[in-house]
């Protein structure tokens, strides 16, 4: 079906359009909310909420983008919230340890490991994936959009609402700051 | 110089790691999950106004506007009148409650204050 008879029928808060859309979608939806949030629980979750953001705000998305760049947005928002929130929760735990309010032990989860990830690569990918979260949000979401989603520089620009030199610069100064990052840990390694 | 190149190969193997990579699939039955959750995140009404009050930025609107409101009619009074017709009216109001005038049949003066 075409997609806008789709997004016109959901508009009407059609039952068959919604799930036609959640499952042409809910593998890109998924997977790039995997490798923001880099855990497959806390992905589902955001997945979920991005549908229902969808559901809920359909009405809105009057078609001035691509329907794929709207919930590209969607899924951007709604997985750097769900960091926020998390780092948040982290940080007041923490505080109240200090306090003696909390008890339970705060504790690092283990390196991501991606399913979609080729076996021989499932080592240095960790790597990759713990070192792409010290970067600056700007850059980790660009470099996650061109190596993990594939998109091409013009689809990021749109995505991020930016132009396509900005997301050239973001590319190369990500590239940039991951190789300091795994030199400076190599070094340390040796 | 050996150990730098061999450092130099190795994150060019740690950039290089996510190529040809398969896109994560999300575990079966998702609409089905996803329903439950939509059917339980549709509210009523009034569980839609008490999260629409709870919120922090209406709940503090809310409490700065009656702080407002309560500073605007505590500036509108003038302070001196204000002393004094309460004492006044005070005063009168509890002479009379209390009788404290001695109206008593055998009491040849009364003195009023």
């Amino acid at each position: 079906m075409n997609e806008w008879i789709l997004i016109d029928k959901l508009k009407q808060k059609d039952e068959v359009a919604f799930r036609t859309i959640v499952e042409t979608w809910q593998e890109m939806v998924f997977n790039t909310a995997l490798s923001i949030v880099q855990s497959t629980e806390d992905a589902e979750d955001v997945s979920q909420e991005v549908f229902v953001q969808v559901y809920e705000s359909i009405q809105s998305f009057k078609g001035e983008s691509k329907f794929s760049t709207w919930l590209y947005r969607i899924v951007l928002t709604k997985s750097m919230d769900h960091i926020r929130k998390k780092k948040r929760k982290k940080r007041f735990a923490f505080i109240q340890s200090l306090f003696g309010l909390n008890n339970e032990i705060i504790y690092d989860p283990p390196d991501f490991q991606h399913p979609g990830v080729k076996l021989d690569n499932k080592e240095t990918a960790a790597i990759l994936f713990k070192t792409i979260n010290k970067l600056p949000e700007n850059q980790k979401i660009a470099f996650i959009l061109h190596k993990v989603e594939g998109l091409s520089y013009q689809q990021i620009c749109e995505v991020m609402n930016t132009t396509v030199s900005s997301v050239e610069s973001l590319l190369h100064r990500a590239k940039n700051n991951l190789k300091k990052h795994l030199e400076h840990e190599n070094r340390f390694s040796e | 110089m050996f150990n730098e190149h061999k450092i130099n190969n190795r994150i060019e193997k740690i950039l290089n790691s996510l190529d040809g990579m398969q896109k994560a699939q999300p575990a079966p039955f998702f609409y089905t999950r996803l329903q439950a959750r939509l059917s339980g995140s549709r509210k009523n009404i009034w569980e839609q106004i008490t999260y629409f009050v709870s919120r922090p930025v209406v709940a503090f609107s809310m409490l700065a506007l009656v702080m407002l409101l309560n500073m605007t009619v505590l500036l509108r009074k003038s302070p001196t009148t204000t002393t004094a017709v309460v004492s006044d009216q005070t005063y009168q109001s509890v002479y009379e409650d209390f009788s404290i005038a001695s109206n008593a049949f055998y009491d040849y003066e009364i003195k009023e204050p």
